[in-house]
């Protein structure tokens, strides 16, 4: 198991500019995502988990501090080289009009191809066994439009697997499945986390997250906390993230009782 | 004039077999026209294609800008204030002649075009751009209205006129201009397929795969706009093509793959300009049909069976 790190923030401020004043959402002195593991982003609505992750992938500039790649300053590398190294999957719905299954893992290539986009049969290759590893290669030639939920997340996420990226950074992917597409989905990221990759993913599937993933990055207040799963369900820090008014301490150590009690569950 | 076919045939194929009518006729003016007509039909059906695509909405098509708009309020500037005060700055161009026409709705086209792509350059979102190009030619056919309530009746008749649009009036040596223009913006037209299928997954996607969207938006919005303008410029107004052939081609094709989609809406594009320019002049002897007029009432029934054909699948763009 490679243990580099292959995501790395330092001072890290992310926010917005609105008419050039920055406004930050999220502050951090340090983050890392290392390879082969599942790193879990958690925080309550608005916390700035997306803002966060659109930082780290260098879809908007940090106000302050850097972000790196394996060793390499985001801001140094080119579109291309960026989109070589890190993947994503979105909360965007998608609607690709008459693009089949196929296609759109295909397009993962686009880094790595030349400017007509002409594929090699490495490219479909790659393409294929990212389809395979995800279980939909079965439906290769399939219209993305007449797929259902959960299988087009798993289509999405074979096309980010097919960029071969060193880091995997998945918003939200399990929002609009049913239960046993969460899970499904879960089992399957933390294995490609296994498979060497450094995954980042949030999700506000708490128990989830818990019981799967090596690191949790909790967003809350403004900043983000960085621990093992234990560490946080013992430390009492999430009823503080997730309830951070005053409902009182028997509110929270309800909360606490339920999240400790899914942990103990899903670890059995 | 009526020629057989092996007339035609040898006009265009053993010169000296043929006799000087057949020759003048076919080579003079019926191959220009049938050039044109083709070049411009492919041209409109890639800029619909292209457009489609960019702004992720069926309805584009290279008028949206305001392109069309554009062409006709120079082009109404010019006819319908020739012999005025207004015209005087205008220049020594003979200005409601030919060229002046063409100057006029080529200045206008591109007018609108370069204020479109400032304000493409300047918004993230494409809905934004769109609904800009809609207000601007809302705006010029305001303008528009307005010149032709004061307008002289014969100016009247040239303005609405040009309004049809035709590929007869085209002549050798516009031919020589437009002809290669055409075909060298189809050409880069062509080159953008790679940025229009990682578009096809929204403006998000494709910036996580390494697309430049801003500047490539800008650049294909460029290249359509020119090509629009032009043929605006030479033939006139032609509505319709551009919105329609990549809708019939999409069906034909089963894929929205550019690499396919993109030659696929030219040749449509050409074939729609094509039998509309022959559908046109049917009635013979007697003049012509008005060339919006037939791609309208040709294509209009063709497009609406092709997607309520396929309305189960909802795919449209």
């Amino acid at each position: 198991m490679s243990t580099a790190l292959a995501l790395e923030a330092r001072g890290l401020i992310a926010g917005y500019r609105r008419s050039r004043r920055a406004v930050p959402i999220v502050e951090v002195d340090s983050l890392r995502a290392p390879g082969g593991q599942l790193t879990a982003v958690i925080g309550p609505n608005g916390s700035g988990k997306s803002t966060l992750l659109r930082t780290l992938v260098g879809s908007q500039p940090p106000l302050a501090g850097e972000v790196l790649l394996d060793g390499v300053e985001l801001g140094q590398l080119d579109r291309m080289g960026r989109a070589r190294q890190v993947a994503v999957v979105l909360t965007d719905r998608i609607d690709p009009g008459l693009l089949s299954v196929a296609d759109i893992v295909l397009l993962g290539r686009h880094p790595h191809t030349g400017w007509r986009g002409d594929l090699t049969s490495e490219d479909v290759r790659i393409a294929h066994d990212a389809a395979s590893r995800l279980g939909v290669d079965v439906l290769w030639s399939r219209l993305f439009a007449e797929l259902s939920d959960g299988q087009r997340q798993r289509v999405l996420v074979a096309r980010a697997l097919a960029q071969q990226p060193t880091v995997l950074v998945l918003d939200e992917p399990t929002a609009f499945l049913d239960i046993a597409g969460r899970v499904e989905l879960t089992l399957i990221v933390a294995e490609l986390a296994r498979g060497g990759l450094a995954v980042v993913v949030s999700t506000h599937d708490l128990d989830l997250a818990l019981t799967h993933a090596d690191r949790i990055w909790l967003v809350a207040s403004g900043t983000v906390v960085d621990s093992s799963p234990d560490d946080l369900v013992s430390g009492g820090v999430l009823a503080k993230a997730f309830l951070p008014h005053d409902h009182g301490a028997e509110h929270a150590a309800s909360f606490e009782a339920v999240v400790t009690a899914l942990h103990r569950s899903m670890r059995l | 004039m009526r020629l057989s076919p092996a007339e035609v045939f040898d006009a265009l194929l053993r010169p000296d077999q043929a006799s000087d009518r057949a020759l003048d006729v076919v080579r003079k003016v019926r191959l220009q026209r049938t050039v044109a007509a083709g070049l411009s039909g492919a041209a409109l059906g890639l800029c619909g294609a292209q457009m489609q695509t960019i702004f992720r909405n069926p309805l584009a098509d290279p008028f949206v800008l305001g392109i069309t708009g554009g062409a006709s309020f120079g082009v109404a500037v010019v006819v319908l204030t020739a012999g005025t005060g207004a015209s005087h700055w205008i220049g020594g161009l003979d200005v409601a002649g030919k060229v002046g026409i063409t100057l006029a709705a080529f200045v206008g086209a591109m007018a609108v075009t370069l204020v479109a792509l400032a304000v493409a350059h300047r918004v993230r979102g494409t809905a934004s751009i769109l609904v800009v190009g809609l207000m601007i030619g809302y705006l010029l056919a305001a303008l528009v209205s307005l010149l032709v309530a004061a307008a002289e009746p014969d100016r009247l008749r040239q303005f609405v006129t040009w309004g049809f649009g035709s590929f007869r009036g085209v002549t050798n040596a516009e031919l020589k201009v437009m002809a290669p223009v055409l075909i060298v913006g189809i050409a880069v037209s062509l080159l953008s397929t790679k940025t229009l299928n990682a578009l096809l997954l929204g403006e998000r996607y494709a910036e996580s795969m390494g697309v430049a969207v801003r500047r490539d938006r800008l650049l294909i919005l460029l290249v359509t706009s020119m090509l629009a303008g032009v043929v605006t410029a030479f033939v006139g107004p032609i509505a319709f093509v551009g919105l329609a052939a990549p809708h019939l081609a999409r069906p034909l094709v089963a894929t929205s793959d550019h690499r396919i989609l993109l030659p696929a809406a030219a040749l449509i594009g050409a074939v729609m300009t094509l039998v509309a320019e022959v559908v046109a002049q049917l009635p013979g002897q007697r003049g012509v049909l008005p060339l919006n007029a037939v791609t309208a009432l040709l294509g209009v029934p063709v497009v609406i069976w092709v997607l309520t054909r396929r309305s189960r699948s909802e795919v449209i763009t």
